[in-house]
């Protein structure tokens, strides 16, 4: 039998390759890129046990867990809140490739922790129009008043789930959608932010 | 009475008079100190019941008591479809009297209430959809209702603009029910109140019901901003605020009020003959006879006694429209507004006595009672007059929840923002 | 009408998904008059024209179950407790509100 391989792809084939969509004069004002080579998994703290999850991470990532929809990171890995006493945590693949064993071995006693790594796709966004491409589909205030560099938030865009943060005033916006909606989401987005005009390059 | 028949002769002789000669719909009675049947809630059910009860079951001594005008609550605010085409067993007859009274009402109490059958088209987007009306038109039809089933060739012919190659929502086919349609609605509510007052009806607007005073477990009684009267029978016909008005004699209902919203666009031309209903999502649409689009769509899904919902809704309603016919996405919203839903823990009314002597209840309408208002009001004037139920609405129980008895049409259970 | 989520912060009302009537208790089954009582809470509402303390899922946001407090007439909204907090200081007071 023939050796078998998984081969990684991605769940929007529209950004894997450079691409110029929408309006063509003048420089793009939406700018969309994948993230891949990422780790992702995500972390439920056990019954009573969010207070010792806490002290654990802060010992071994010098991090404080936020307890509010923020996003911090130190050392290459980021956790961002999820929900009460749930959070999500990102790193570099070539870094952490088993992130989740890893974080298993760690501190399996305080929380349950789950690979997502395939299960979501992370879509970054920027330019200047990406605040009114978002508006379209995202109920939320995104003016720099109300949302800045590492707020969270998890909401929805045009009816998908998402989980969206901010990582720069720029300002670029990313998103973490379930994989089986990434192409709805892309759809959503780039109808949206057509008429703008949208660089896509490919994932980073 | 105030009023003279309508005629032909009456129309050309007032439009040569200059129309000076045309008389009020109906009288503005004070309150008489008691009545042999005061009904409070002077909406469609109400004004109906009163009518029937009046000419068909001769009893003279009637109050309808309205806390606005008349025409103010749910029967001026609907989406104005008629239908018979119900699945269960308890609600087929009742739907089919009422449909029957329609096709006869204007003949009956003389009055224009623009009873247009267009018939209605139920769409359906997947095979098991198809399966579910497929079903529901056999039991119309063994219960002598018509029902056609249209494949989606059949529904091209009576709608060939709406979007037939949306592979989300494949339009599939659609069970038709020729006789729907609709009806200018609060045409109806004067026509009931005409009528009734013609017969002797006393119309009491303005003047709400604060109060139900009982003696030894019987009602006697209401208070009311205009003072208190007396009465023999009392009929509850509140719609929306069933549950406020029965609280005041002490009871609980099993039902939650909800807002729905409606919708009408500016006047375009002839465009929609018929009623059209999306499967995918929740969209009704029907066209007016001055040109507006007139829509709707799913509660708002929260409790309210307001009489306006919220954006989310509104975003949903148009989303199942251009989903469905996206021809209309530039044509422009005029108003929308909304009622208050007297929704029941089942989705189906109930019409019976009250475990109070005297007191009866007609409520539970969810949004779907405009089209039963004929048998509505009849059912309820036969309830009144007879102190038992007319044959085709004897499931309309009040004590049905606790024998497990419940109608349930959509089969979600007691969770009455999703009926 | 907008929710203040206590986790999540004052959010669109499409985020949300409505139960119902957070003031209905489960009856206890071993009750003599169970049959009755257990109708009363699936089937009887008060149905209250003011304040009505209701239950909302934050389905779009964090997942959490929510008790509302609002006026029904207004949509003003006085109130937003986590349900898991009320349901534990109901459970440690004994008390049902
Ligand atoms: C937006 C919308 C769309 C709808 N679409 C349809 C449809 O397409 N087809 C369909 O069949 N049905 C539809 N319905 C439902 C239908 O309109 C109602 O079920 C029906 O009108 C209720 O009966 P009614 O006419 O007697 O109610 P109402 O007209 O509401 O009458 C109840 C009356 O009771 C009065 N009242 C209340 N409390 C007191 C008091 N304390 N004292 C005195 N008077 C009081 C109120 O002022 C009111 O006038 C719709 C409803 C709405 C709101
Ligand atoms: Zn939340």
């Amino acid at each position: 039998m023939a050796n078998r391989t998984l081969e990684l792809r991605s769940a929007v084939p529209e950004l894997s390759r450079n691409s110029r969509i929408g309006r063509q004069d003048g420089p793009a004002r939406l700018v969309v890129s994948e993230m891949t080579g990422l780790s992702v998994v995500s972390i439920a703290a056990r019954k009573g046990q969010s207070g010792s999850l806490q002290g654990a991470v802060k010992k071994l990532f010098k991090i404080e867990l936020p307890n509010t929809p923020r996003r911090v990171e130190a050392g290459g890995v980021a956790f961002l809140w999820a929900g009460p006493d749930q959070w999500i945590a990102i790193t570099d693949m070539a870094v952490h490739p088993d992130f989740d064993r890893e974080l298993v071995a760690k501190l399996g006693k305080f929380a349950s922790f789950t690979d997502q790594g395939d299960a979501r796709t992370l879509i970054r966004v920027s330019g200047p129009a990406s605040r009114e491409v978002i508006a379209t589909g995202v109920p939320l205030d995104l003016h720099p008043r109300a949302f800045q560099p590492d707020d969270v938030a998890l909401t929805h865009a045009s009816h998908i789930a998402v989980t969206i943060w901010q990582i720069d005033e720029e300002p670029t916006f990313v998103f973490a959608v379930a994989r089986g909606f990434a192409r709805s989401f892309w759809h959503w987005l780039s109808d949206s932010g057509s008429v703008h005009g949208i660089e896509v390059s490919p994932g980073t | 009475m105030a009023n003279d028949r309508f005629s032909i002769f009456k129309v050309i002789s007032e439009a040569l008079g200059g129309h000076k000669g045309w008389q009020p719909m109906w009288r503005e009675p004070e309150p008489k100190p008691a009545y042999d049947v005061i009904i409070v809630g002077g909406g469609g059910h109400g004004l109906a019941a009163a009518y029937y009860l009046a000419k068909v079951y001769g009893v003279k001594n009637i109050a309808v008591v309205e806390k606005g005008w008349i025409g103010s609550g749910n029967v001026g605010r609907n989406t104005t479809i008629i239908r018979s085409n119900y699945l269960l067993p308890g609600n087929v007859p009742f739907y089919e009297l009422s449909m029957k009274l329609w096709e006869g009402l204007e003949q009956d109490f003389n009055y224009n209430a623009m009873i247009s059958q267009r018939g209605i088209i139920n769409l359906f987007h997947s095979d098991a959809q198809r399966d579910a009306y497929v079903r529901r038109g056999n039991a119309m039809r063994l219960h002598g209702v018509d029902a056609e089933l249209l494949d989606a060739a059949g529904v091209k012919k009576h709608l060939p603009f709406l979007n037939f190659t949306n592979n989300r929502f494949p339009i599939q086919g659609g069970l038709r029910q020729a006789r729907g349609g609709t009806v200018r609605h609060d045409a109806v509510a004067w026509g009931y109140a005409r009528g009734a007052d013609a017969q002797g009806v006393d119309i009491i607007q303005s003047c709400e019901v604060t109060g139900i005073r009982t003696e030894k477990g019987r009602a006697v009684g209401i208070e009311t901003t205009r003072g208190y009267i007396g009465a023999k029978k009392i009929g509850l016909a509140c719609a929306g605020n069933s549950s406020r008005v029965a609280s005041m004699a002490g009871l609980n209902l099993p039902i939650e009020s909800h807002v729905l919203q409606a919708f009408v666009s500016e006047g375009i031309k002839p465009f929609i003959d018929t009623v059209v209903t999306f499967g995918a999502g929740h969209f009704y649409i029907s066209q007016s006879d001055k040109g507006g689009l007139v829509f709707g769509g799913d509660l708002d899904g929260y409790n309210s006694y307001a009489q306006r919902g919220n954006l989310p809704t509104i975003e949903d309603v148009c989303e199942g429209g251009m989903a469905l016919m996206p021809a209309i996405g530039r044509v422009r919203l005029l108003r929308h507004w909304g009622g208050i839903m007297d929704m029941s823990m089942d989705g189906s009314p109930i019409i019976d006595k009250t475990p109070i002597d005297g007191l009866y209840l007609n409520a539970g309408w969810c949004y779907g009672g405009f089209k039963a208002t004929p048998a509505s009001g009849f059912c309820f004037a036969h309830l009144l007059a007879k102190d038992e139920m007319h044959s085709v609405g004897t499931a309309y129980r009040l004590d049905r929840f606790a024998t497990g008895h419940t109608i349930d049409e959509k089969g979600v259970g007691a969770q009455p923002n999703l009926h | 009408m907008r929710i203040t989520c206590p986790h999540c912060g004052n959010r669109s009302l499409d985020e949300f998904i409505y139960l119902g009537d957070a003031t209905v208790q489960r009856p206890d089954p071993a009750r003599p008059d169970a049959l009755a009582a257990f109708v009363d809470y699936v089937y009887q509402r008060e149905n209250p024209v003011g304040r009505h303390r209701e239950l909302w899922y934050h389905n779009a946001g964090c997942h959490a179950w929510l008790v509302v407090t609002r006026d029904v007439r207004t949509h003003e909204i006085f109130g937003v407790e986590p349900a898991k907090e009320v349901s534990l200081s109901e459970k440690t007071t004994g008390a049902a509100r």
